[in-house]
């Protein structure tokens, strides 16, 4: 594993956590720790870089075969994915931005994918991490011909236009 | 006579959803949980689940393991998905992968997806349709 996906902890950042409708994991970043005992679980705050890239890592002990449920993502695909949502999160936090935590799964192909759902609105978009590619998936009923729009999502400026749909 | 080959537009449908949170399925801000896409991943590109009348109502005989969670959606509300190719839900009891489940069924197409992207596009209405419809939710609702 690299130390671009595993991130320590950064610099504090004027990226809130707290949100009101876009899911009650994004209020803050809880993530489930063995406390020193080794017994007992317990809540703490982890910075949402760091959270991420563990999150993504997990998904590199996924079954390496698909097992009717789920595939492990190559490496190359879980660093460029860590990547992607690294410069999402500091683009939110250049501009001063609400950052709302994501869903971190995989699709069958070994893809990592990002998932926001906004209840207020009925919006959900979902990124989709190859090792080369990224491409969005928003949707906001369940017509797939009429109610969904999907397309790249490599640039900065396809990062912002996509924010700006989940969360107005 | 009941024909237990033909799935009924208004017969329930489980599926079995591992039970991960922050993979899986996924915190709502009114409380409880909405369903992962990801639960809907399929290699063939053919969902399976479970006829609820064949297990008794009974969704924990669905579980695909002991901690799985699950799902239920009603099978016309598949075959309403709005797309250009007829969506249906069908017998398919005894597959190799579940060869003791009489319950089991596909959700297919009539034409294969052309592309990954309309099978995302799939995924996403069923986990719309499913949308915290928990026959069995998670342990701890948020």
């Amino acid at each position: 594993m690299t130390d671009t996906l595993y991130a320590r902890p950064g610099a504090t950042t004027n990226t809130s956590e707290h949100v009101s409708s876009l899911g009650a994991s994004s209020e803050q970043n809880p993530m489930q720790i063995r406390s020193f005992s080794g017994r007992k679980t317990q809540r703490v705050y982890v910075e949402p870089l760091a959270a991420l890239s563990i999150r993504i890592g997990k998904l590199l002990r996924w079954p390496k075969e698909w097992d009717g449920y789920r595939v492990a993502p190559s490496r190359d695909a879980a660093e460029h994915a860590f990547s992607w949502i690294k410069s999402l999160y500091e683009e939110l936090s250049t501009r001063g931005e609400r950052w709302h935590t994501p869903n971190v799964t995989a699709d069958e192909d070994g893809d990592v994918m990002f998932e926001w759902w906004n209840d207020a609105t009925g919006v959900g978009l979902t990124i989709y991490v190859s090792e080369e590619s990224a491409t969005y998936l928003i949707a906001w009923g369940t017509s797939m011909t009429n109610d969904m729009e999907d397309g790249e999502a490599t640039t900065p400026e396809n990062r912002r236009e996509l924010w700006t749909r989940l969360t107005s | 006579v009941v024909d237990n080959d033909h799935v009924c537009g208004g017969e329930t449908l489980y599926r079995s959803v591992p039970d991960q949170e922050g993979t899986h399925y996924l915190p709502i801000s009114g409380g409880g949980y909405c369903v992962s896409k990801a639960a809907f991943n399929d290699r063939k590109q053919q969902p399976s689940v479970d006829r609820a009348k064949l297990r008794n109502h009974n969704p924990e005989a669905s579980k695909r393991s002991r901690t799985a969670l699950i799902v239920s959606f009603v099978a016309d509300e598949v075959r309403n998905i709005e797309w250009s190719s007829t969506i249906d839900v069908v017998s398919d009891p005894n597959p190799p992968e579940d060869p003791n489940n009489d319950a089991h069924a596909l959700i297919i197409t009539e034409q294969p997806f052309a592309s990954k992207g309309e099978f995302n596009r799939f995924k996403q209405a069923l986990a719309i349709v499913a949308n915290s419809n928990w026959e069995i939710a998670p342990p701890n609702p948020a």
